[in-house]
């Protein structure tokens, strides 16, 4: 994943803005592609940790799309 | 360099070091840091990342340390904002002296003012563990908002650092 102040490439950066806090995890962090997304169990909130709110992975498309709009985002603001 | 604890010396060198590294980033706050934690990551090619066996372990994001002793524990957290707005963040340690309430020790704030600024901070303090099962500590990155904690697995960016100073 490149710099995020750069043009936004990887799904981790589409992921993140799905949903606040660590709704997400990966089976293998050195793998970061959409077969290795898994849903966090808990999430810490106000010192307590509380079930992920998050109940269902977006689809790969779901999350593509994401990423498309924020490179859409993006070149719209730098070109 | 010599290190006193109630006016005792501490004796010996450094026997248990460890390193965790956030290897995800998230967008608001965690309180606590409760998932993504690792010991390894991709450019770490043999480096020292624990020194000493099961040093400190990792569950949930609650620390728990492999020896008494001293130690010295640093949190250091990396933000960045996208949409430029006021925030104040927080690096947090917080300590459980019974395994089941945590209260703040430590903390290291920084600024958010401007979009797509990075600003680094360190919560940092010294812990005398004399009871590995019931003193532990977590990590909290507090007031992001609609910031962002970098984490990465090809750099070290968010981390937690233990270093067993001497003995309790």
């Amino acid at each position: 994943m490149k710099n995020f102040n750069e043009r936004p490439t990887h799904i981790e950066q589409a992921l993140m803005r799905m949903h606040k806090g660590q709704w997400f995890t990966w089976t293998d962090p050195s793998n970061k592609i959409y077969a290795n997304v898994r849903l966090t169990e808990k999430m810490g909130v106000d010192g307590e940790l509380i079930d992920n709110p998050t109940t269902e992975l977006p689809t790969e498309k779901e999350v593509n799309d994401t990423l498309k709009q924020l490179q859409d985002d993006w070149d719209s603001k730098n070109t | 360099m010599v290190l006193y604890v109630g006016g005792t010396q501490l004796s010996g060198g450094i026997s248990h070091a460890q390193m965790w590294n956030m290897n995800t980033a998230f967008e608001g706050g965690a309180a606590p840091i409760a998932s993504n934690w690792s010991a390894t990551w991709n450019s770490d090619v043999g480096d020292v990342s624990s020194l000493g066996s099961n040093s400190v372990t990792e569950s949930s994001g609650i620390f728990t340390f492999g020896a008494t002793g001293i130690w010295d524990v640093r949190f250091t957290m990396q933000t960045s904002d996208n949409s430029g707005a006021d925030l104040d963040c927080f690096a947090q340690i917080h300590r459980t002296l019974d395994n089941s309430s945590y209260t703040a020790m430590a903390r290291s704030g920084c600024g958010l003012t401007v979009a797509n600024q990075y600003l680094t901070t360190t919560a940092h303090c010294l812990l005398d563990i004399t009871d590995t099962s019931n003193q532990k500590v977590r990590f909290h990155a507090a007031g992001l908002s609609s910031a962002d904690c970098y984490g990465h697995n090809d750099y070290i960016h968010t981390y937690a650092i233990f270093i067993k100073l001497g003995d309790t």
